[in-house]
C-alpha cells in the first residue's frame, strides 16, 4: 500500500491537570484532557519548503560536524555549563585573565579562521550555518531535477539523472524518491501559458527580490527567533537604562576610594553586574555571533528568492511546467500565496 | 590562510621602510641618487668618483600608468562615483566618517573608551547599540565605525541599484523588438539620470552602444542547469571578494584584532591580571594600579568591549559588501544567460564586461566558458 495513500491519524492526550492543592481535603481537583486529533492527508505536502526541510533533516542526521555542534550545544545549554561561563566571565571582569582573547575570537569568528569549542553562541552559529548550507543545497537540487522532469529536450534526462545523483548523496535514496514525487504531484498538466510573459529584467528581478526577501524574513521562524534574543539586549525602557548607569558609575567611582570603601564597592558592583545578565564584553561577543546566524540566514533567504524568481521565468519561457510550478511553489513557501502572485504576475 | 596573508603584508611594509631607510643611507653617504624627473622616470644613477676618470651612466625609461579597466567598467565605476557624490545621506555619513576619522578625534574616543572602562557611565548601551545594529532598528552615528559602516551601506545600495540599471539598460539598447522595460516610472536610462546625473548616464550609455555585440549561437536554451548557476555564482562571488579593495581593507581591520602573536597575548593577559589583582588593594596601591591599568588599555587598543563593538560594525561591512558581491554576480550570470536565451547580443556584451569588472579578464573567461557537465 503506498505511503502516501495511507490514512494515518493519531489523538495525544496531553495535559492533565492536578491542583497543586490537591493534597488539603476537600479542595477542589481539577480534572481534564485535550485532546488533538491530525487527520494525515493522502497527498504528499503541497509545501516546498515542508519538503525542503524534511531533506534537509535526512540529509544533516547523517553529518558528523552537524551533530557535534547539536551536542556542544546541548552540552553547554545546561544551567550548569552557563553558571561555569557566567562565572568565568565574571571572573574575567574582576582580574582581566583573558587579555585580549575575546576580541580575538570575534575577529576569528569574522574572517570564519575558527569557532571556539566552548561557547554556546558561536555553536549556535555553526549550526545555524550548516542547515542554512545545506537548505541552499537541498533547494537548489531539487530546482535541477524540476528542471530536468519538464525539460522535454536531450539535456532533460541528464539534468534529472544528475539531480537524482546528487540529492541521493545530500540526502539518501529515499529522500530522492519522495522529492520526485512530490515534484510530479504539484506540476499541472496543462502547458505553461508564456503569452503575458514580459521580457527579462535585470531591474525588476532586482526590485522583485529585495521584495520577497523583506517578506521572506518577516514571516520566517528563524529570524522571528534570532530577533527575541537580540531583544533581550536592546528593549530596554529608558528608565532602566538610566538608571544602571547612575548604579554603575556611583559604585566604579567608590571604587576607586583608596579605603575599605573600594573594595566593597568593587565586591557590589561586581554582584550588580552578575545580576544583570554579565559583562558588556560578554553580551557583545554572544551578539556578534547572533549577527553571524542572521545575516546566514538573510543570505539564504537572498539566495532562495533568487531562484524562485528566476527560474519561474526560465520556467515560463520555455515551457517548463514542473519547473515553473516548483519556483511558484518555493516563492509561495518563502512569502505567501497573494506576494507570491503579485511578484512573479 | 588570511593570518599569513596578514603577517606577510606586514612583513612587506616592514621591507619597505627598511629599504626606505637604507636608500636615504646610502644617500647621505655621497652617492648620487637621481630619481623622477617631469619628462620621465630616471633609475638611479651613480657617481662614480675617481681622481680623474668619472663614469657617468644613465638610464633612461618611461613608465605609462594604465589601470587596466576597459572603458565600460570605467564608465560603470564613474557612475557609482557620481551616484555617490549626488546621494545627501552618502556624502553626510561620509563627511560624519572623516569628521571622526581625524587624530584629534580618535584621541578622545579612546579615552572616553577606557573612562567607560572605569567607570561604567555608560551602563548596558553598548550591548544595547549592538542589538539596534544587528536588527537595523536604530540607526544612530555615534562614532567613526558606525558612519563608515552607513556610509558604505548606503553606497552599496546605490551600486546593487546601478548594477541592475545598467544591465537594463544594455537589454533596452540590444532588445530587437525596440521595447523598454519601464519598472519604477520611468525607463532604466531615466531612472540612472536621476541617480548619477546626465553626464555619467550618458557615458555609461555611450560605453554599453560602443560594446562589440556577442553573436549568440541559434536557437540556445539554458545554459547552465541550477546547481551550475549556484556554483558559478559563489564561485565569482569569492573571486569578486578576493579582487575587492573595499573588502580587503575591512578583512585588514578585522585582522588587527583578530590576528597577535603567543607571546603578545600571554604579556596582555600578565600585565592585566597583575595590575588588576593589585587594585584590589584597599591602599594608595589600588587607585595607581586602576590608573595604570587605564592608561595601558588606553594605550594598547581600547578595553575589549569597544573592540568588540568596532569588530561587530565591520562584521556587518564585510557581510554587507559580500551580499552586495553575491547579488551583482547573480545578476550578471543570469543576464549573460537570457541573452543567450532570448539572443540580445548587447545583454551578453554588458553581462560579460560586468562579470570581468567584479571577478578580472580570466576569471571571468573561466566561468562563462563553463557548460553543462564540466563543473
Amino acid at each position: 500500500m503506498s505511503m502516501t495513500r495511507t490514512l494515518l491519524s493519531f489523538m495525544m492526550v496531553l495535559i492533565c491537570v492536578q491542583s497543586a492543592s490537591a493534597a488539603a481535603a476537600g479542595s477542589p481537583r481539577l480534572h481534564g484532557s485535550i485532546a488533538l486529533t491530525k487527520p494525515a492527508s493522502s497527498q504528499p505536502p503541497s509545501d516546498f519548503m515542508t519538503v525542503v526541510r524534511r531533506l534537509q533533516n535526512q540529509a544533516l542526521s547523517h553529518n558528523a560536524k552537524y551533530r557535534s555542534y547539536v551536542g556542544q550545544l546541548h552540552k553547554e545549554s545546561t544551567s550548569k555549563e552557563r553558571a561555569k561561563a557566567r562565572a568565568s566571565d565574571m571572573a574575567n571582569y574582576a582580574m582581566l585573565f583573558k587579555g585580549v582573547s575575546p576580541s580575538t575570537e570575534g575577529g576569528e569568528a569574522i574572517l570564519k579562521a575558527k569557532l571556539p569549542a566552548k561557547n554556546v553562541a558561536a555553536a549556535a552559529f555553526g549550526k545555524q550555518q550548516m542547515e542554512d548550507q545545506v537548505q541552499r543545497q537541498v533547494v537548489s537540487q531539487m530546482l535541477e531535477m524540476a528542471m530536468g522532469m519538464g525539460n522535454e529536450n536531450g539535456a532533460g534526462s541528464q539534468q534529472l539523472n544528475h539531480a537524482d545523483r546528487m540529492l541521493r548523496q545530500t540526502a539518501g535514496a529515499a529522500a530522492a524518491t519522495a522529492s520526485a514525487q512530490f515534484l510530479r504531484s504539484i506540476s499541472n498538466t496543462k502547458a505553461v501559458d508564456a503569452t503575458g510573459l514580459s521580457q527579462w529584467s535585470a531591474q525588476s528581478t532586482q526590485a522583485n527580490v529585495a521584495t520577497a526577501v523583506k517578506i521572506a524574513a518577516g514571516r520566517d521562524a528563524v529570524i522571528a527567533a534570532i530577533k527575541q534574543e537580540v531583544h533581550h539586549y536592546n528593549r530596554h525602557k529608558k528608565g532602566a537604562l538610566g538608571a544602571q548607569r547612575v548604579t554603575r558609575t556611583a559604585l566604579s567611582a567608590a571604587s576607586l576610594t583608596p579605603s575599605i570603601v573600594g573594595p566593597v564597592a568593587q565586591v557590589l558592583l561586581f554582584g550588580e553586574i552578575l545580576g544583570t545578565g554579565g559583562t558588556e564584553q560578554d553580551k557583545l561577543l554572544k551578539e556578534l555571533y547572533i549577527d553571524k546566524r542572521l545575516e546566514s540566514r538573510i543570505g539564504l533567504l537572498t539566495d532562495l528568492s533568487h531562484m524562485a524568481i528566476y527560474y519561474h521565468h526560465v520556467g515560463v519561457s520555455t515551457h517548463n511546467k514542473v519547473l515553473e510550478a516548483s519556483s511558484r511553489s518555493l516563492l509561495t513557501s518563502l512569502v505567501g500565496p497573494t506576494e507570491a502572485a503579485a511578484l512573479i504576475r | 590562510m588570511f593570518r599569513d596573508e596578514y603577517h606577510a603584508s606586514r612583513r612587506m611594509r616592514t621591507n619597505w621602510r627598511f629599504a626606505v631607510l637604507l636608500a636615504l643611507l646610502v644617500q647621505s653617504i655621497g652617492l648620487n641618487a637621481q630619481c623622477v624627473t617631469a619628462s620621465g622616470l630616471h633609475w638611479p644613477s651613480f657617481h662614480k668618483h675617481k681622481k680623474h676618470k668619472q663614469v657617468h651612466r644613465r638610464i633612461t625609461g618611461y613608465i605609462s600608468k594604465t589601470d587596466g579597466r576597459t572603458p565600460f567598467e570605467r564608465s560603470f565605476d564613474q557612475l557609482v562615483a557620481a551616484a555617490k557624490t549626488r546621494d545627501a545621506s552618502y556624502v553626510r555619513y561620509k563627511n560624519t566618517a572623516d569628521h571622526f576619522a581625524n587624530r584629534r578625534r580618535r584621541i578622545i574616543t579612546r579615552l572616553a573608551d577606557t573612562l567607560d572602562y572605569t567607570l561604567m557611565y555608560r551602563g548596558v548601551s553598548p550591548s544595547s547599540e549592538a542589538g539596534d545594529v544587528i536588527l537595523s532598528e536604530k540607526n544612530k552615528v555615534k562614532g567613526f565605525a558606525s558612519a563608515r559602516y552607513m556610509q558604505q551601506k548606503v553606497g552599496d545600495d546605490l551600486s546593487l541599484k546601478l548594477s541592475a540599471l545598467t544591465l537594463q539598460m544594455a537589454t533596452d539598447s540590444g532588445n530587437r523588438s525596440g521595447t523598454t522595460s519601464a519598472a519604477g516610472g520611468g525607463t532604466a536610462y531615466a531612472q540612472v539620470v536621476k541617480l548619477a546625473g546626465a553626464s555619467a548616464a550618458s557615458k555609461m550609455q555611450q560605453a554599453i552602444a560602443e560594446l562589440p555585440p556577442c553573436t549568440p549561437p541559434a536557437g540556445a536554451s539554458t545554459v547552465w542547469s541550477v546547481t551550475q548557476l549556484q556554483t558559478l555564482v559563489d564561485r565569482a562571488t569569492a573571486a569578486a571578494a578576493r579582487r575587492d579593495h573595499i573588502s580587503e581593507e575591512i578583512r585588514s581591520d578585522v585582522g588587527h584584532f583578530a590576528y597577535h602573536k603567543k607571546g603578545t597575548e600571554k604579556t596582555h593577559k600578565t600585565v592585566r591580571v597583575a595590575l588588576s589583582a593589585a587594585s584590589l588593594s584597599p591602599t594608595i596601591v589600588g587607585p595607581a594600579c586602576q590608573a595604570t591599568l587605564f592608561g595601558y588599555l588606553a594605550c594598547t587598543g581600547g578595553p575589549e568591549q569597544s573592540k568588540l563593538l568596532k569588530e561587530l560594525y565591520l562584521n556587518k561591512r564585510l557581510t554587507g559588501r559580500a551580499q552586495l558581491l553575491s547579488e551583482q554576480s547573480r545578476l550578471a550570470l543570469e543576464t549573460y544567460e537570457q541573452g543567450l536565451m532570448t539572443g540580445n547580443g548587447v545583454m551578453i556584451a554588458a553581462a560579460k564586461q560586468m562579470i570581468i569588472h567584479l571577478t578580472g579578464e580570466n576569471t571571468a573567461q573561466t566561468l562563462l566558458s563553463a557548460r553543462q557537465g564540466t563543473l
